[in-house]
């Protein structure tokens, strides 16, 4: 079967700095693929190389079953939209739409159709006679989702289409970008920093750091079972809480933190398997629960509140577990003050555990 | 004391004038009439009979006005061996301005498009060499030049004359556009580059439609520099092509007959009013294109 796009080996250094090293991935056809990771970490470069806006030092790349490493960006099958829309400030919106089919000596007739199409999928139909100057943020982002729209490719490629927006705005075009990808079924490679675009827009996501992939995943699994500490400490927001653990062999295997005592029955751990010694425990902030509720879980114990942050829609509780920082999110109905006790409780079996190099265990 | 004028402070500020603003207006207005009184000598001169003009009374307005002086100056005024006053040297002057300004402006921008885009191997170094060019004093290369010209037989013809301009003006006008294109976003270039238009095409259609302001100030800087070099025009135009300024100087440094000063300042006058109407006309334009280069694209 051939890929939507496939990364064979790729190596990329500018000089002696090496951005991209080695990388493989193989992207299904109408997959959304989501590229992310912490600004620098090569995301964008690993796109403007699919692109053919930079050259691989090494290595291929396959668009729908073709090697396209030494073909040019207009002959890959891609359309790519940009951070700052890139639109071209001197023509209409239409022209714009039109530019590349028209540098490519497509019939009147026939462009004229496909910038009709591409505006009524996006419905900027009453915008075609404007220039990007006189549209807003998202307008313009709009059209420069056309412009990749009319050139009726396989393959789109989003460079973090959405960071130039306001937070509302963000949210709107996310929901439509996710729409037009159900629509079309285009295979698309989405680079973000952002981890909730990741989270709701992503089939799979590809988590990059300093150039090497991280973890390729769906985003459930590199959510509950991320593949390192760098994956765990990146996605989720408020970050998980790191607690330095001992893992301590016998027949009923624990976590030693202090004079507490974690049960590790319920932890599946790894293929690597069970290494006694000390390791790092990861336990997210939403998987904590208070009260009554923390009770009935494998685990649970008091410990003091110091800092109470409302959010609103919940409330992030900031204690410490024998000494170590902890935070865990609570129902904003709750009615703690600073300084008293509380229970919580948490399930082993939902917890990350690594070993001190960061892998999971 | 405080209290009570802060007890009345309400809605704008009232504007006072402080003895440092009326130095500083004071200091305006000398430097202003410093700098236009040699214009005002020379535009009252120029309007004077020579006899008026013997009498020595240099800040004094003319009795009579008499446009004399510049109908000579234009039309019949002796520039060494003819006397057909300056207007064959503004033909000239035209002829080279036009033709040189277009050419070097328009390499000019190719060179700072190449440089800033297409980035190949070695780019920055041939930039450094071409900067390095600005700052070579051209009295350096003259003769080098001439017996090049000379060699491909362009010497002291038109295309002479402007082959130097162009030669000259390219550091300056790349150095301006090259700094106006490093400030477009890139994702505009690899926008146009996905959409398949090549190197020509990305530059005709795409950016010097952008580069309206850019191109004027390049075209203010080209036009009065050339317009108003004197040293190029002397040696590389030949008999024919000589430029406005070196028959402004035949008629003004004439060593036989009377010194006609009214016939010189109309001509001085006459050659310095191109420059100066593109500066009164465009300098608007002008501060918005450096300014539009300076901050953001």
């Amino acid at each position: 079967m051939t890929h939507g796009v496939s990364i064979r080996d790729l190596s990329l250094s500018f000089g002696s700095l090496s951005v991209i090293d080695t990388l493989n991935i193989d992207i299904q056809e109408g997959e959304f693929l989501v590229l992310l990771g912490p600004s620098g970490c090569g995301k964008s470069t690993l796109l403007n190389v699919i692109a053919g806006l930079l050259e691989a030092s090494d290595g291929e790349v396959w668009i729908s079953g073709r090697n396209v490493t030494w073909e040019e960006p207009k002959d890959r099958g891609i359309g790519m939209v940009f951070q700052s829309y890139a639109l071209y400030p001197q023509m209409t919106v239409e022209k714009n739409l039109s530019f590349g089919l028209q540098v490519s000596g497509m019939a009147k007739a026939e462009i004229a159709k496909r910038v009709a199409r591409a505006a009524e999928v996006l419905q900027i139909e009453p915008l075609l006679k404007r220039r990007p100057a006189e549209l807003s943020g998202g307008q313009r982002q709009r059209v420069a989702i056309g412009r990749a729209l009319v050139r009726d490719v396989d393959v789109f490629l989003f460079d973090e289409p959405l960071s130039n927006l306001d937070a509302k705005l963000r949210a709107e075009l996310r929901v439509e970008i996710k729409r037009l990808h159900q629509k079309l079924s285009n295979t698309m490679i989405y680079v973000t920093h952002d981890q909730i675009e990741a989270m709701t827009l992503a089939d799979r996501i590809a988590i990059m750091k300093g150039g090497v992939l991280q973890q390729l995943d769906t985003p459930q699994t590199i959510y509950s079972r991320p593949a390192n500490r760098f994956v765990a400490g990146f996605i989720g927001s408020p970050g998980m809480n790191f607690l330095n653990v001992e893992l301590v062999e016998g027949e009923h295997p624990v976590f030693m933190i202090g004079s507490t005592f974690i049960p590790a029955t319920g932890y599946s751990f790894d293929s690597k398997g069970f290494k006694a010694g000390p390791v790092t425990f990861g336990v997210r902030p939403e998987h904590v629960a208070t009260g009554e509720a923390a009770e009935k879980l494998p685990f649970s114990i008091d410990v003091p509140i110091e800092v109470i942050e409302p959010m609103g829609a919940d409330t992030l509780v900031w204690s410490r577990f024998e000494g170590q920082e902890f935070t865990f999110r609570i129902d904003s109905e709750h009615d703690f003050r600073v300084g008293d006790q509380v229970r919580i409780g948490f399930d082993p079996a939902r917890a990350s555990v690594f070993d001190p190099n960061g892998d999971r265990l | 004391m405080t209290q009570t004028q802060n007890a009345v402070a309400r809605g704008r500020k009232p504007k006072k004038m402080s003895p440092a603003r009326y130095g500083l207006y004071g200091l305006l207005v000398i430097s202003a009439t410093f700098f236009l009184t040699p214009l005002y000598v020379m535009i009252v001169t120029s309007l004077k009979t020579l006899d008026e003009v013997r009498l020595g009374k240099l800040f004094a307005l003319p009795e009579t006005v008499t446009f004399d002086a510049w109908i000579k100056a234009w039309s019949s005024a002796c520039t060494g061996v003819t006397c057909e006053g300056i207007s064959p040297g503004f033909v000239n002057s035209v002829q080279i301005t036009v033709v040189s300004v277009i050419i070097s402006v328009m390499l000019g921008a190719v060179n700072g498009y190449a440089l800033s885009f297409w980035r190949y191997r070695g780019a920055n170094v041939l930039f450094g060499i071409l900067v390095m060019g600005a700052f070579v004093p051209f009295q350096a290369v003259i003769y080098p030049l001439i017996v090049f010209q000379r060699e491909i037989g362009i010497f002291g013809s038109l295309a002479g004359i402007v082959m130097v301009h162009c030669i000259f003006g390219m550091p300056i006008i790349t150095l301006i556009f090259r700094n106006y294109f490093a400030s477009l976003p890139e994702e505009l270039f690899k926008a146009a580059r996905i959409d398949g238009a090549g190197f020509w095409q990305i530059f005709v259609r795409i950016m010097m439609p952008m580069s309206v302001p850019i191109t004027a100030v390049a075209v203010i800087l080209q036009t009065t520099g050339i317009w108003n070099d004197y040293l190029l025009g002397l040696v590389f135009g030949g008999r024919d092509n000589q430029p406005m300024t070196v028959q402004l100087n035949n008629i003004v440094t004439t060593s036989y007959g009377v010194r006609e000063y009214n016939v010189n300042m109309a001509a001085t006058i006459l050659t310095a009013a191109v420059p100066l109407a593109i500066y009164f006309l465009s300098g608007r334009f002008f501060v918005k294109g450096i300014a539009a280069g300076a901050v953001k694209g």
